[in-house]
């Protein structure tokens, strides 16, 4: 197994969380989230994203609005439902749990 | 100087370069088909859309007013390869990869990668450009009408060399070996060994060599073991069509004469030709369910096929053969009952005086124009039908004590049927021929009844009342009643005898 394949790996399992903090801070669409990600280094090519989006729109975690745009297309805001404020705040629980397993076992 | 072409995304207008739009219109196709085991696809592809159509207003000011093919290719890039970003749900897209058709040094080779045996249809597949199902279709049928094709893959497996490289791979699809080509490959690839490791055998086989045979050999036993089933199928269909279908008989009524059809067996047994009918639909129905549930399970061993259609199907045999074998389970019982009461009527044929009565039999024979004949091995005899009417053999012959010093000769003729009243129609319906000539009594070792009575146990006793002190004699057997020992009653009373009289004349007396 390649660093790579391991550095993707662990990317992945937090990005959920991170997409549903990200709209948790405030109602974002597509774009907004995209450019926070990338700037935390957190996605390489930006079609990750969407079939995220759909899933947790599934799950019922998140909901939209449309807004309309003076610059371009018309955007999707999202925002987080009750439900997706729990699993977030049990997300961030576990993340809080990990951080400090993974502290403890790396500390020398 | 480049064409351009007007596109509306999402409600916003674009121009265009023709090439940008062909690369962005074929992104989108893979997209979609990276997609087709997602729920939301409509909906990823939509958002996508919007993001191109934002991606695209932000490049776009008052001095760039077109889309340039570098502008669709770095959007790509932003976006990433569909095959890059979708990992869950299967994958088809190797299967959509377009094909080129143009045949510059096109080479066949076995593509054991995605094989079932040996990678002959696949290789085939890949060099006509067409699906593989539709190359192992073509093999099944050859292969059952006319075996020779088992020999042609074996030779095409031997003269070919299998696909060592990707770069064999894209020479037998007839493309042009470049890095583009070659990498879109090893896309595929990377794709097919992760849509592979999902099913059982490919785990296995990505652990090491021993394991790759191992899939392998499974691989080649699921496909001997569903080419086994459909010959079986195919072995069924065979007699189900000659003698389900077309009615050929087939049941050795009697060597020599004939054979038994199918329906004439029903004829004989059941009781309204509207039984007839729903025994033969029943069987039929029974056997087309069986094959085509065969023939369903076989192809699923060799195409490993798992889908909707399928299941439904398969359920829908089996309910199929279910009612059959209920609706012939049905007839069945009804024609059981049939035979819940029996009627027996007897008439009176004379009388004799004579010191001793010899009894002669009558072998009646009508071989050569029936329509068949059942051999009966229990020693009755046979059965013809021959114009409507059954022939049946063996006669029974009953004695008792005469009350005065003649002989008496009745008939008895029995049957059976649902109702006590229908089945005396049916006894009075047979027919024995039977005679006394110069003292001497003469009975056939045959009997009639009409077909449409139906085979009813239909039989027929002879009843011989013999005189005190006299004896019946028959082929040099002499009959006479004993007087019962243990009865001391003034009113003597003779003990019941009875024989057998075969179709062949041969008399036993029990």
């Amino acid at each position: 197994m390649s660093l790579e394949n391991t550095q993707a790996q662990m990317r992945k399992g937090i990005l959920e969380f991170c997409i549903l903090s990200i709209i948790d801070k405030q109602e974002s669409y597509p774009s907004d989230i995209l450019e926070q990600l990338k700037a935390a280094k957190l996605i390489v090519v930006e079609g990750t994203l969407y079939p995220l989006l759909t899933r947790l729109k599934k799950l019922e975690l998140l909901a939209y609005r449309w807004e309309e745009s003076s610059s371009g297309p018309p955007r999707k805001y999202f925002s987080l439902t009750p439900t997706g404020k729990e699993f977030l705040n049990n997300l961030g629980t576990t993340w809080e749990e990990l951080h400090q397993a993974v502290a403890l076992i790396t500390s020398k | 100087m480049k064409r351009t072409i007007s596109v509306n995304i999402k409600g916003t207008n674009f121009i265009i370069e023709e090439d940008g739009y062909e690369l962005l219109q074929n992104y989108f196709n893979r997209l979609e088909q990276s997609l087709i085991n997602e729920d939301g696809r409509s909906e990823i592809i939509e958002d996508i859309e919007y993001r191109v159509a934002e991606l695209f207003s932000e490049l776009l000011s008052d001095r760039k007013t077109v889309i340039e093919l570098s502008d669709v290719q770095s959007i790509i890039s932003t976006l990433g390869q569909p095959e890059d970003f979708i990992e869950e749900g299967e994958n088809v897209f190797e299967t959509a990869e377009p094909v080129d058709n143009s045949r510059n040094s096109r080479k066949f080779f076995r593509d054991e990668e995605n094989g079932r045996i040996a990678g002959v249809c696949s290789g085939l597949a890949l060099y006509f450009g067409i699906d593989v199902m539709v190359v192992r279709a073509i093999f099944l049928i050859v292969f059952f009408f006319g075996a020779f094709s088992v020999p042609v893959y074996v030779i095409l497996w031997i003269i070919t060399p299998k696909i060592k490289s990707n770069v064999d791979r894209l020479k037998t699809q007839g493309k042009a070996v470049t890095v583009d080509s070659l990498k879109e490959e090893m896309e595929g690839a990377a794709h097919r060994f992760k849509k592979h490791s999902k099913s059982f055998a490919h785990r296995v086989k990505s652990n090491d060599n021993i394991n790759h045979n191992v899939s392998r050999f499974l691989r080649v036993l699921g496909t001997v073991i569903g080419v086994g089933i459909l010959i079986g199928a195919l072995s069924l269909l065979v007699p189900l069509v000659t003698f389900g279908l077309l009615d050929t008989p087939f049941i050795p009524a009697q060597t020599d004469f004939g054979f038994l059809s199918f329906s004439s067996i029903n004829e004989l047994f059941l009781e309204t030709d509207l039984d007839i009918f729903w025994m033969k639909m029943s069987a039929l129905v029974i056997g087309f369910s069986i094959v085509s549930f065969m023939i369903l399970l076989g192809l699923r061993f060799i195409f490993n096929i798992k889908n909707k259609g399928y299941k439904i199907l398969m359920s829908a045999f089996f309910i199929f053969g279910i009612i059959g074998i209920v609706s012939a389970s049905v007839i069945s019982i009804k024609t059981v009952r049939n035979l819940a009461n029996e009627a027996e009527i007897e008439k009176k044929v004379g009388e004799i005086d004579a010191p001793v009565l010899k009894i002669y039999s009558n072998i009646h024979t009508l071989n050569l124009d029936a329509n068949y004949k059942i051999n009966i091995n229990d020693g009755n005899g046979v059965i013809t039908i021959l114009d409507n009417q059954v022939y049946n053999e063996g006669i029974k012959l009953e004695y008792r004590l005469s009350k005065d010093s003649l002989y008496h000769v009745y008939q008895k003729f029995s049957a059976n049927s649902y109702a006590y009243k229908t089945a005396i129609e049916k006894a009075k319906n047979i027919k024995h021929g039977i005679y006394i000539e110069n003292d001497e009594l003469h009975i056939n070792t045959d009997y009639t009844f009409p077909l449409k009575d139906k085979m009813r146990d239909q039989e027929v006793a002879v009843i011989i009342e013999i005189p005190k002190g006299k004896r019946v004699n028959m082929q040099n057997a002499n009959i006479t009643l004993r007087r019962d020992a243990i009865d001391f009653d003034e009113d003597f009373e003779y003990e019941f005898q009875s024989g057998f009289l075969n179709g062949s004349g041969e008399y036993k007396h029990w």
